[in-house]
């Protein structure tokens, strides 16, 4: 049996209001990417980093999804106590909620995968087969250890704020800057997923660092649209 | 020598010169400020045409004038804040 609920029950739902946040500011993103794509189709960094944010915001919902039923079901068998009647439930919701889990773990390596390779790039194919199989390890295997998925979104996490990084220092405009601070931020809060099952406040201290660094990004985005404006 | 311009360069040169001109040049004046051969010219114009991002028009000497639409105007902006996206996310 995976352990399966990390968040405790007074944070209930405002997890899930956090991750409608990271699934907006990820969404509108993703469409300001897709439209500069349609602009110069040329560019496919453009589509690459529009599906990558497209793909981590729809791993997002799926997270929402998988909670919100699990904490129904938490519900439920509070209110009711109705030892049969709650045992059916779980045994539907735990298949459901498999799914989502997984679903949830694989669209978020895929999605910081592409967002990795749009700034690494790499010509010799055999290399995503391979990292197919590593996201597809580290998705299932994640059932039976929850860090594995964090520290895998980590490692990805790590390249990608490293080249902001590499951005800003040449760049030195605040748009970078606060680009990077954002990403770093969210590196931050993946860091402390992977030690929640020690302390599910723990959980409570990643979804508030995970909300300041999607806010974060949100600000970044009006910043750089603004900068752009200013220009001439 | 300098990187050879993408076609979205280009358009974003000649529509950026037009607006520099207050929004309204002659064509020689354009191929020579956007720095355009006289075949790119023609190719370009024609397109900033068909998406109704520039107008020929007439001056009362009988001089052609080309003048930056409000779509136009639109897209330099667009075009402004894709190149600061770029920047700033390092593409």
């Amino acid at each position: 049996m995976i352990n399966i609920l990390f968040s405790p029950r007074w944070f209930f739902g405002k997890d899930i209001l956090i991750d409608v946040v990271s699934v907006i500011v990820l969404a509108l993103i993703s469409y300001v990417t897709f439209r500069y794509y349609r602009i110069n189709k040329n560019k496919t960094q453009h589509l690459s980093f529009s599906i990558a944010t497209g793909l981590l915001a729809l791993s997002f919902i799926f997270k929402i999804i998988t909670n919100f039923t699990l904490y129904e079901l938490e519900m439920h068998t509070k209110t009711f106590g109705l030892l049969t009647f709650t045992y059916q439930t779980v045994e539907a919701s735990n298949t459901l909620f498999l799914i989502g889990t997984l679903l949830y773990r694989f669209l978020t390596l895929i999605g910081f995968y592409i967002l990795f390779s749009t700034y690494y790039k790499e010509k010799n194919r055999s290399i995503y087969l391979i990292m197919a199989y590593f996201i597809f390890v580290a998705t299932y295997f994640a059932s039976q250890a929850y860090y594995i998925f964090h520290l895998s979104a980590l490692l990805f996490l790590l390249f990608i704020v490293k080249k902001y990084l590499d951005n800003y220092r040449r760049t030195r405009d605040k748009p970078a800057k606060l680009i990077l601070t954002s990403f770093l931020i969210i590196l931050i809060s993946n860091a402390i997923f992977i030690f929640v099952e020690l302390n599910h406040l723990l959980y409570v201290i990643a979804e508030i660092v995970q909300l300041l660094g999607y806010v974060m990004l949100l600000i970044s985005l009006i910043t750089v649209l603004r900068y752009g404006k200013k220009k001439k | 020598m300098g990187k050879k311009r993408s076609r979205i360069e280009i358009i974003s040169d000649m529509l950026s010169a037009i607006q520099t001109k207050g929004g309204r040049i002659k064509p020689t004046h354009l191929m020579y400020k956007a720095n355009l051969s006289n075949e790119q010219m023609k190719s370009y114009l024609e397109e900033l045409l068909d998406k109704e991002l520039v107008e020929k028009i007439k001056s009362e000497k009988d001089n052609t004038y080309l003048i930056i639409t409000d779509r136009g105007d639109k897209f330099v902006q667009k075009l402004r804040e894709m190149k600061q996206f770029e920047r700033s996310f390092g593409f």
